[in-house]
């Protein structure tokens, strides 16, 4: 038993030496970043860390444009959901960096709605909006003002294998025209090879991707999600439909891998990488993977747009990363002037040619220098032209839930298509009464 | 009897090959990802040594992406964060284990109640703290939190040590003149090392491997920890498996390396202990 | 150290009282309990609830037999016994989102490793689909944090084995015990107290963390099967942006993990722990 004086003196010591310890632990930051001289500017952009050399290419023009400013690039989490918790969690704590922000194509409407991005109407002219996809501007449009300037585009295409397609005996420059032509000819090249090599493959994981994959379905199939009168009509007989053949695809035809419904995208991209299937529905960047140098598919795929329904249309969901202004910065113009730098012409033709995304202006999908380097592009464009949008409202992420949860029920058997639309209609309908507008 | 000790061999030796297999296969099978090439990465039939061995995923890792100065960080936030809970951590549980006073329960629920509430709903007011300090994107900021998640594993664990030690071993100390605190250094330290370097190893990996936080609370290389570091080669879209493999496996050398020392470290303090 | 504790959990406390929705940032107000009301009557909470306490029993019971049987069988002296002690290590030295992707691909049917090998070994005929129903998805889960958290189990367990006395064993001996009267009468009685921090802390960790595991394996599929309490928070706070019912599962979480704890302390004993 310690005597008490001991005991105290023991205590004292114990928490001023903790205390002391902490604070000069927390006045001492180790090895802080090299200060920036004070005169300038700093900008802070944030990107996908893939991006940063062309990026980086641009910035440093920009810079020797107007000396008295500084970018910092800063690499933002790749994931859509690792990103967004960022700045979501950045941006509700009022934070001012970074001052221009990176953002999802599904994401303006949320983001405007909860005060974290600046209008810009005044910068962002009608004129200027009408150089890029009606998709996207109308993405980035909500409560009557634009919030963002697109930076790459990106939509569902249709990716094959034409000595596959050759063998099974089709015309392999010629995607199939129907979704069920492509049923048919998966299910010939299935036969063919004994089992080896799937007809399709995408990804169905319970992810955002399930909802695109729907999306494309749905509009192929003449449906809507939400109309424009706003009322939910997801589960009407082309609802319905679409989600059936999501479940057929496994099911019934049997062209896709059952396992497919826990692939995330770049399992399914693996799996059409590694040969085993004759079609796969994935984002541009997939075909340029397949066609890189020292790829064992080179030269033996081609893009296209994806088949429709009869009646339908050849729906693409578009997606694609876009550049946002932080109400909360200080430094709004030189934001504008760099956003501007980076969307011109001249700035994103240099960053395609040096092997960036697809570019986001119409004019730079047929410029002659971009279709010699990649003379698929003209084919994107006329894809991305017949885009369709996610619904643009600012609790989308939560419909998205709705969404991607019933969807995936569907595919793996859980419900029927029936049933799982009229919940999701059901949820939907809920966020919607619950969103009102200040 | 013969014949029963080398039963008994024979089944030790089995064991530990299929615990080593069961643990290590996986690891093993990342180390030779990353050095195949792209197309011989998830070629099937998979191979189980590399056709071709290529160190481009390391190049790319270190020269590109300057991966030393993320282990760097790493080092001296999970470093940091392990240090002042043991010191804070093995005080306090000394004086909870040896000491009678009346809010010793209390006071090891309180500090329990740290762990309690799940990290996405500290994330944010945290945040709102850590920046009015303006500890954002320092090492600091992170060894705080992380400080917070391990005290409570690392009092309770090394309260539950010392309670293992009969404390007839501090009366002799005492007998022999010395203060409570040098009895601590001197006795208890070196019997309840084994105690001292499991926790040291648990803290150390914790605080090296936690994504969430490292995540939201650095933006550039200032403080930038290996796992983010990891995460970040993942494209929008790709996840780049030579690079990740490579990266994942040169995170955890480290900590093979603390656990080496860690365990010779024990050993060492076992043989001491015994020596009373 | 308590204040960094403190002013979020504060935070949280005051935001499950509160209606607050991220995207409609004026509409706050105080409602009072009806966040709770609304969470114990959402039939996905239950489902979540009843997932994690499924996913959380198993795996602590697995780890904790695995890890207490490897701790006792380290804990003899044989040759060779470091390269063991250091192998086991290192499922805890990876971080669980790089584990959690890679056991993920290695049990892709169509390139992973896991099917290639018992398909060689001629055990199945077709690949299997491990991430295919709710049931085998969940197991998979279970297994992969089992393989990731026993070090850290037979870790501590091992450590508590190592500070027992070695005098009183010597004594038995004498006393002619044989080895299982002296692993009941001496080892485990001693050992309780680390057994009982170690299941605590494994539950806690499993109860709040298992995000890093669930979210890059099947981010809840499929359907909702895998859902657990961390991935049922997360969706609440930054998909449907509603904080205040967020925290208000959080406030619940925490309340919960604090009942287990309670429980265990109590049936060790509190006297037998300090």
């Amino acid at each position: 038993m310690v005597r008490p004086k001991t005991r105290c003196k023991f205590w004292i010591v114990y928490v001023l030496g903790m205390v002391s310890l902490l604070v000069s632990f927390i006045l001492c930051p180790i090895f802080p970043v090299s200060g920036l001289a004070v005169e300038k500017t700093k900008l802070v952009l944030d990107l996908f860390e893939e991006h940063k050399e062309p990026m980086e290419h641009t910035v440093n023009k920009f810079e020797q444009e107007h000396p008295d400013i500084d970018v910092v690039l800063w690499a933002c989490p790749p994931t859509m959901d690792e990103h967004w918790s960022k700045l979501a969690t950045l941006l509700s704590a009022g934070e001012s960096t970074p001052d221009i922000v990176n953002i999802d194509v599904i994401w303006p409407p949320a983001m405007a709605s909860a005060g974290w991005l600046e209008p810009l109407d005044e910068k962002f002219l009608p004129e200027e909006r009408e150089k890029y996809v009606v998709a996207m501007i109308k993405a980035m449009t909500y409560g009557g003002h634009i919030w963002a300037v697109p930076w790459y585009m990106d939509g569902g295409i249709l990716i094959w294998r034409t000595d596959l397609l050759e063998q099974a005996g089709y015309d392999p420059s010629q995607p199939p025209e129907t979704w069920m032509d492509m049923v048919e000819q998966g299910q010939r090249i299935i036969e063919m090879t004994n089992g080896e090599v799937w007809g399709f493959v995408e990804s169905m994981g319970r992810d955002e991707q399930i909802v695109c994959n729907f999306v494309e379905f749905i509009y192929g199939n003449n449906g809507e999600i939400i109309d424009e009168e706003d009322n939910v009509v997801v589960n009407s007989p082309a609802g319905v439909e679409a989600a059936q053949f999501m479940y057929d695809l496994i099911h019934k035809y049997k062209v896709i891998p059952p396992a497919a419904t826990g692939y995330m995208l770049e399992e399914a991209r693996y799996v059409f990488q590694g040969g085993k299937a004759l079609f796969h529905r994935n984002w541009a960047y997939a075909y340029g993977l397949a066609q890189v140098k020292g790829s064992p598919l080179r030269g033996k795929v081609k893009a296209g747009p994806l088949p429709k329904f009869p009646g339908g249309m050849h729906a693409t969901c578009t997606g694609g990363w876009n550049h946002a202004i932080n109400r909360n910065s200080k430094h709004k113009q030189e934001a504008w002037a760099l956003i501007k730098y980076i969307s011109s012409y001249e700035a994103s033709k240099e960053r395609v040619l040096m092997g960036g995304r697809t570019p986001a202006r119409k004019a730079l999908f047929v410029d002659k220098d971009v279709v010699a380097e990649y003379p698929h592009y003209p084919s994107y464009l006329e894809s991305y032209e017949s885009g369709v949008v996610r619904p643009v409202h600012p609790m989308y992420l939560a419909m998205g839930e709705v969404m991607k949860t019933e969807l995936h029920r569907v595919v793996t058997g859980e419900k029927t298509a029936e049933t799982a639309l009229n919940s999701m209609a059901d949820g939907l309908r809920k966020i919607l009464k619950t969103f009102k507008v200040k | 009897m013969r014949k029963r000790k080398s039963l008994i061999k024979l089944g030790i030796g089995i064991s530990s090959v299929m615990i080593v297999l069961f643990f290590l296969g996986p690891y093993y099978w990342q180390i030779i990802s990353s050095f195949k090439p792209d197309n011989e990465l998830f070629r099937m039939p998979p191979t189980y040594f590399p056709k071709q061995f290529t160190s481009q995923w390391y190049r790319l890792i270190f020269i590109k992406r300057h991966f030393l100065r993320n282990i760097f960080n790493s080092a001296v936030i999970a470093g940091f964060t392990t240090l002042i809970c043991l010191i804070c951590g093995s005080l306090t549980a000394y004086a909870v284990s040896r000491l009678r006073f009346r809010f010793k329960y209390l006071i090891l629920g309180l500090i329990l109640a740290f762990n309690l509430l799940p990290g996405v709903s500290i994330v944010g007011p945290l945040f709102l703290l850590l920046r009015k300090i303006g500890l954002i994107d320092t090492h600091s900021g992170l060894v705080i939190p992380y400080i917070s998640f391990s005290l409570p594993l690392t009092v309770w664990l090394l309260t539950s040590y010392f309670n293992q030690l009969p404390s007839e071993l501090e009366d002799a100390a005492r007998m022999d003149g010395c203060t409570p605190f040098q009895a601590y250094l001197r006795i208890i330290l070196p019997c309840a090392l084994p105690g001292f370097f499991a926790v040291l190893i648990i803290v150390f990996i914790s605080a090296w491997n936690e994504l969430f936080f490292a995540l939201i609370y650095t933006n550039s290389q200032a403080a930038r920890t290996v796992t983010v570091a990891t995460i970040l080669l993942q494209g929008s879209y790709e996840i780049p498996w030579g690079p990740i493999s490579a990266a994942s496996i040169a995170m955890s050398l480290p900590i093979v390396l603390i656990v080496i020392l860690a365990q010779k470290g024990i050993v060492e303090g076992l043989t001491r202990g015994a020596v009373k | 150290m308590a204040v960094v504790f403190l002013y979020p959990t504060i935070a949280t406390v005051w935001y499950s009282f509160n209606r607050m929705n991220l995207v409609m940032p004026w509409m706050k107000g105080f409602v009072g309990l009806c966040n709770y009301v609304d969470v114990f009557t959402d039939p996905r909470f239950w489902n979540s609830l009843r997932i994690t306490l499924y996913f959380v029993g198993l795996c602590v019971i697995g780890s904790l037999m695995l890890g207490s049987g490897m701790a006792l069988f380290i804990n003899q002296s044989f040759k060779g016994r470091i390269i063991i002690r250091i192998a086991i290590l290192v499922p805890w030295a990876l971080a669980m989102c790089v584990v959690s992707l890679m056991w993920k691909w290695m049990y892709n049917d169509q390139f992973g490793v896991i099917n290639a090998i018992l398909m060689q070994l001629g055990l199945i005929k077709d690949p299997i689909g491990w991430l295919q129903t709710g049931t085998l998805a969940i197991h998979t889960a279970i297994f992969i944090d089992i393989w990731r958290n026993t070090p850290f189990v037979s870790l501590l367990l091992l450590a508590g084995l190592q500070v027992l006395p070695t005098d009183l064993y010597e004594a038995a001996k004498v006393d002619g015990a044989n080895a299982w009267r002296r692993f009941i009468s001496i080892t485990l009685p001693l050992w309780k107290p680390v057994i009982l921090v170690t299941i605590l802390f494994r539950t806690i960790g499993a109860f709040n963390w298992s995000f890093d595991l669930i979210y890059p394996f099947t981010r809840g599929g499929p359907g909702n099967a895998t859902e657990v309490m961390p991935l049922y928070v997360y969706t609440l706070y930054f998909r449907n942006l509603t904080y205040g019912v967020a925290s208000t599962v959080a406030i619940v979480m925490a309340v919960i993990v604090g009942i287990f704890a309670v429980f265990y302390v109590k049936s060790i004993g509190i006297k037998g722990y300090v």
